[in-house]
């Protein structure tokens, strides 16, 4: 039985074209429901690593397993299915499709996943699902059918998280999402956040460089202490 | 969702791609519009003269003979003398018979002269008759009876006197003054050279020419126009005729008897034939318009390529997003080729509503302006075809911008910085 969201081992990655390690892991656990605060500076394969994690680029040498599945050992398509279904992800900003409403950005997860789309429809219809997360975010009725576009970056990043959440994947990954918002605005985001993804039982790896949240978080790491001394960065 | 998002997607960049939807449309209209007018000339002209089963003339090439006795171009090299015309009118498979003489003209249109037979055997189009605006058909010598662009273009009306002149030049010199003709009729529209001939009688022909011989009228003889009418108005010889035959199994048969008549050389057409042999003259002009609109279609569908490719870049983020959620490069495939399928089938519909409505403007003023009849409808089952070659080439065109996006979105991470 692995109780473990995320469980990488022994991780190395080099791009194709260049065959100096990017990255080298030893060893990376998230436990269930686990809130991770994941640190390093720029370009110490942050980035890297979160494309390793969802399944875009796989490792070269070692495992990453996500909810027990080597995803490195998966098909190009049953990747991006495992992603679909499993994982929610929030970005820096410029999470929204700029032609979509707000509602159905939230909802869009669901018409690629069948799995995160029953999850929805067990409690309600798709609608009523994606306003009760919105509302739960703070997020104002008179903005569901504006575009994206219309909003601030604070309310944009507010539904990327209502999109993440929809179907209650079991992980969540935050790539510097509070980089672009001021920091009232920030704390707010962050508590909100976390205790919607407290709400929905789901694990989170929160990327950041800024060390001033790691606070909020059950655990700290610092990107650089999870490699071998070999590796080069 | 998924074609929610392709139409929503390219809402959002509408400006450039009604652009691109509007070049689509007028490059279809086009090609439909050159290939219906192609069609419709071609239609029209082999029906310049319908129901007419044979024309006979002097010996010399069968589209010399079409070009001079349908459409009133070019001289023809040698006459039918009247009693041939009677032997060969009496033949027992003979029908009816149009004699046409040839030769003069008024202010640049043709004058021909024949008889009531025309006006009730002539046939253009779907064998239609001549049918008379006003007036009626010409009862006396000096009666004339306009088709309907002579009247038109020089506004002439019923009882109208015209001098007919010497020859075929606009302007002639030699002029047949001493006897005008009346207009006393003035026919339909019909979109042949029936429109540009002023018809009047043999004998008026013959009346005319009394006091002339080899072209030039004969010093000191004046016949009045009343003098001629007492002498025999009984043409000498005419320029061709048109016969139309009890049953069409003789055709052949008469035609050989015409061909080997010993009296004087002449021949015999079929007009059908001799009309298709004359288009195909003209048909590669036809078929150069019709390969510049097809080249205008693949510019237009070039113009779409480069949008759709100009596009990718801005589009790189909307791409992340679609793979974040778990959208497989095949669907961002999809999503690219449907799109280009997507605005070639929208620019063919506009394409095809445009030219229904420019047919549908300018039908009524090429039958006021130019009594030429066109149908209403441009779409015939090769343009379907075309049509549909043309969004295949418009997907094959849209594997370029979405085979760039499969293999970017294999390559780019989720974290696209734009």
């Amino acid at each position: 039985m692995n109780l473990n969201t995320v469980s990488v081992s022994s991780l190395k990655f080099h791009w194709q074209s260049n065959p100096d390690w990017v990255l080298n892991i030893s060893s990376l656990a998230v436990k269930q429901k686990e809130k991770l605060f994941l640190q390093g500076p720029s370009g110490s394969g942050k980035t890297t690593l979160l494309d390793l994690l969802t399944g875009i680029h796989v490792p070269v040498q070692g495992t990453i397993k996500i909810l027990g599945t080597d995803i490195g050992s998966l098909k190009t398509t049953r990747r991006d299915k495992f992603r679909a279904d499993h994982i929610g992800l929030i970005f820096q900003q410029f999470n929204l499709l700029p032609y979509l409403n707000v509602i159905d950005n939230v909802i869009l997860p669901c018409h690629f996943s069948d799995k995160r789309k029953n999850k929805v429809l067990a409690q309600g219809t798709l609608h009523k699902v994606a306003v009760k997360i919105l509302d739960s975010l703070g997020l104002d009725d008179s903005l569901y059918h504006r575009q994206a576009t219309q909003l601030s970056v604070g309310q944009q990043q507010r539904i990327a998280v209502a999109r993440a959440l929809i179907g209650q994947p079991e992980l969540i990954i935050a790539d510097e999402p509070t980089s672009a918002l001021d920091q009232d605005t920030r704390d707010v985001f962050i508590k909100l956040l976390l205790k919607s993804v407290a709400d929905t039982d789901s694990s989170i790896v929160f990327v950041s460089h800024d060390k001033s949240l790691a606070h909020y978080f059950d655990r700290q790491i610092n990107i650089n202490s999870l490699a071998n001394e070999d590796v080069e960065i | 969702m998924f074609f929610r998002l392709v139409i929503l997607s390219l809402w959002n960049r509408r400006s450039s791609i009604l652009l691109t939807i509007l070049s689509i449309a007028i490059s279809v209209s086009l090609l439909l519009g050159v290939d219906h007018l192609r069609r419709q000339a071609k239609d029209s002209f082999t029906k310049t003269v319908s129901g007419v089963d044979l024309i006979v003339g002097a010996r010399s090439g069968q589209v010399n003979l079409l070009l001079y006795s349908v459409f009133r171009i070019g001289n023809a090299t040698n006459n039918i003398s009247w009693e041939s015309y009677q032997e060969i009118a009496e033949n027992k498979n003979i029908a009816w018979t149009i004699p046409i003489s040839l030769g003069d003209s008024h202010k640049g249109f043709r004058v021909m002269g024949t008889t009531q037979s025309y006006f009730d055997h002539y046939r253009f189009g779907d064998k239609q008759p001549l049918a008379f605006s006003k007036g009626e058909s010409f009862k006396g010598v000096y009666d004339a009876v306009l088709g309907y662009s002579v009247a038109k273009e020089l506004g002439y009306q019923v009882e109208q006197k015209i001098i007919i002149s010497h020859g075929l030049g606009k302007v002639s010199f030699s002029k047949h003054d001493d006897k005008p003709f009346t207009v006393v009729g003035i026919l339909q529209a019909t979109g042949t050279p029936v429109d540009r001939t002023v018809h009047v009688s043999l004998a008026g022909i013959e009346a005319i020419h009394l006091d002339w011989q080899q072209g030039v009228k004969i010093p000191g003889l004046v016949i009045s126009a009343e003098d001629a009418l007492k002498h025999d108005l009984t043409p000498a010889s005419i320029t061709a005729m048109m016969v139309g035959l009890k049953s069409k199994i003789a055709t052949f048969k008469l035609q050989r008897y015409i061909n080997e008549y010993r009296k004087e050389p002449l021949m015999a057409v079929l007009p059908g034939v001799a009309l298709v042999e004359l288009w195909q003259i003209v048909s590669v002009i036809e078929n150069l318009l019709l390969i510049i609109s097809a080249m205008v279609v693949v510019a237009g569908l070039t113009g779409m390529l480069t949008t759709l490719i100009a596009g990718l870049n801005e589009r790189r983020r909307e791409i992340a997003i679609l793979r974040s959620l778990g959208a497989q490069p095949l669907y961002v495939f999809l999503l690219l080729m449907i799109e280009a399928v997507v605005l070639a089938l929208i620019g063919c519909l506009l394409g095809v509503a445009l030219i229904f409505v420019l047919l549908s403007i300018i039908k009524p003023i090429l039958v006021t302006e130019y009594g030429l009849f066109i149908s209403a409808m441009p779409i015939s089952l090769e343009m379907v075809y075309v049509l549909t070659i043309i969004i295949s080439l418009a997907a094959l065109l849209g594997l370029i911008p979405s085979l760039i996006a499969y293999k970017r979105s294999l390559k780019d991470g989720l974290t696209v910085k734009v």
